[in-house]
């Protein structure tokens, strides 16, 4: 059975806790809301508020705090729940238990049936620790997880066992990635029946990250490359969601026709917040990708 | 849902006029149903197309007038006509969302209240004290900029409050705390970015006395104005690690709301 991917959802950070969006049309005619990034408070060191500044058609900010997952379960999700607006989770952690913890207190929490999948944010930093050889200490690792396709399976099959079998489970991979088609086969591997491509990129300090319209060729590269690797047997073929530099109808539009079967909207919602109605409205002008078109003659 | 949807709406820019350093531009919407309050700000797009985030004005009066449409009163830094920030001309149309965000609230009977202002925010006190006046209250003004051609427009200030005072961003703790203390004010407003507010916030708990600010750089280019970013979160003092955001739940807080000491 295949899961659906819903076709246009705030991108991770962007759409607040529901409320703010929902004062600027109705949640529940589009298919979800994404939620997030959810996670262990203050376990990936981000506390401050998102900061953002200018740059020339584009934005960089810092990586938004993760909400409470304590937050999200007796706050939220039953909001969500008593509108009937299905939710889906994106769920960061630095390490793989900082993540099955938070999706084990997602699914015990009663209203989960409102969540109708969890996106595992393979963009965030990882803090590992290795033993090491000959000393007693230890060294610890500063990463993304994508950087390391190895530690992503580890991560999603970990996600993967958390969470009912029928549960969407989808991994998003940034511009960041050093390899995006063996983190995709990796992530795939471990269980992501879809992937989510974004191409926000590093910029200028740590932890910086630049999005917006400039990096829209960025987003259409890192499709095609896994559009490419697909077509060539080199990662399964799963739906293919991309974030990042979708700003308008048209480029949304350009971005589904490029491969896409789904986007999320970032800095596009922030400048005009009913830009996610408008794109949901023009979705069904282009229809989904479907699997196995590339094998097709 | 049950809350009334916000949308953009398309109005008519009638003018843009000098108001000291200033620009005050008015905007005529189709009738807005809701009351207008001081402290509430629209959002309108980027003035440029390289620029992502919307730029967030703050709502310095508002006139209603049947069949005819709201009259909105905008007050924006001046650009100087820079191209890189173009501001609209009369008879232009402009697209605004809002007036967005909680104002000022009233007090329901009449107290001495002080008003600090900074910035083009000085127009939303002299709106704000006007509005006090209005209820029986005696404002008092204390207008802080760096330099002297930043306040905004004095002439019209000495007219809507009882005292004014100007005060250098630096000492404007003292200067609250001189005035509040000999006109025995019961209530500090404070209008302006979010050091102002933090100022104003810590005399009105070292004095014992109500305080609403607001709690959001209106004006800043690192806002987006629709609560959805989160740069402009502020922790809250007995939850742990909660936030307010007052892009949704302010603009104006009150003073004691806020865990001020945690806000860098």
């Amino acid at each position: 059975m295949r899961a659906t991917v819903p076709r246009v959802t705030a991108a991770a950070g962007c759409g607040g806790s529901g409320r703010e969006l929902a004062r600027f049309g109705d949640l529940r005619s589009l298919d979800a809301f994404l939620l997030g990034p959810v996670g262990l408070p203050g376990e990936d060191g981000t506390v401050a508020p998102v900061h953002l500044s200018d740059s020339p058609s584009g934005l960089v900010h810092t990586r938004a705090p993760v909400m409470d997952v304590d937050h999200v379960v007796g706050d939220l999700l039953p909001w969500f729940a008593a509108r009937g607006i299905p939710v889906v989770c994106a769920v960061r952690g630095s390490t793989v238990g900082a993540v099955t913890a938070t999706l084990q207190r997602l699914r015990r929490s009663l209203d989960f049936a409102a969540v109708r999948g969890v996106e595992v944010d393979l963009a965030a930093v990882r803090s590992d620790t290795r033993p090491a050889i000959g000393v007693l200490g230890e060294v610890s690792v500063e990463a993304t997880w994508s950087a390391d396709p190895q530690s992503c399976l580890k991560l999603l099959a970990a996600a993967r066992e958390q969470i009912p079998r029928d549960l969407l489970l989808t991994a998003k991979i940034g511009g960041e990635c050093p390899d995006p088609v063996a983190t995709a086969r990796a992530a795939v591997g471990g269980g992501a029946r879809a992937l989510v491509l974004s191409g926000s990129v590093p910029a200028r300090g740590p932890g910086q990250h630049l999005v917006g319209p400039a990096i829209a060729a960025v987003t259409l590269g890192l499709l095609a490359r896994v559009r490419e690797a697909v077509a060539a047997a080199r990662v399964p073929d799963v739906p293919l969601v991309a974030v990042g530099g979708v700003r308008d109808r048209a480029s949304a539009v350009e971005t589904l026709v490029a491969g896409a079967h789904a986007v999320q909207l970032g800095s596009g919602i922030l400048a005009d917040p009913e830009l996610l109605w408008d794109v949901h409205d023009a979705l069904p002008t282009v229809p989904p990708h479907e699997p196995g078109a590339d094998h097709a003659p | 849902m049950s809350t009334p949807t916000l949308h953009r709406r398309v109005g008519e820019v009638v003018a843009n006029r000098p108001l000291g350093a200033y620009r005050q531009l008015s905007v005529v919407l189709p009738t807005l149903g809701v009351p207008v309050r001081p402290g509430q700000f629209v959002v309108v797009p980027p003035g440029r197309p390289d620029r992502v985030l919307p730029r967030t004005w703050w709502v310095a009066g508002e006139h209603s007038e049947a069949g005819f449409g709201s009259t909105l009163e905008l007050v924006v830094a001046d650009s100087g006509g820079r191209p890189e920030d173009p501001l609209p001309e009369p008879g232009e149309q402009l697209p605004v969302t809002g007036p967005l965000g909680r104002g000022f609230g009233l007090p329901t009977t009449p107290v001495t209240a002080v008003v600090v202002t900074e910035g083009a925010a000085g127009a939303v006190g002299r709106w704000l004290s006007e509005r006090l006046r209005s209820v029986g209250c005696s404002t008092h003004l204390v207008s802080c900029a760096q330099d002297p051609e930043l306040h905004v427009d004095l002439v019209q200030a000495r007219r809507s409050a009882d005292g004014v005072v100007l005060a250098d961003p630096g000492r404007v703790a003292d200067a609250v705390a001189d005035v509040a203390e000999r006109t025995a004010a019961s209530v500090l407003y404070a209008a302006g970015p979010v050091e102002l507010s933090t100022q104003v916030a810590a005399v009105a708990a070292r004095l014992g006395r109500v305080s609403q600010v607001t709690a959001l750089d209106v004006g800043a280019d690192s806002v987006c104005g629709h609560g959805l970013c989160g740069s402009c979160d502020l922790p809250l003092p007995a939850r742990g690690a909660s936030a307010v955001r007052p892009c949704t739940e302010g603009p104006v807080l009150r003073g004691d709301a806020v865990y001020w000491a945690a806000v860098e």
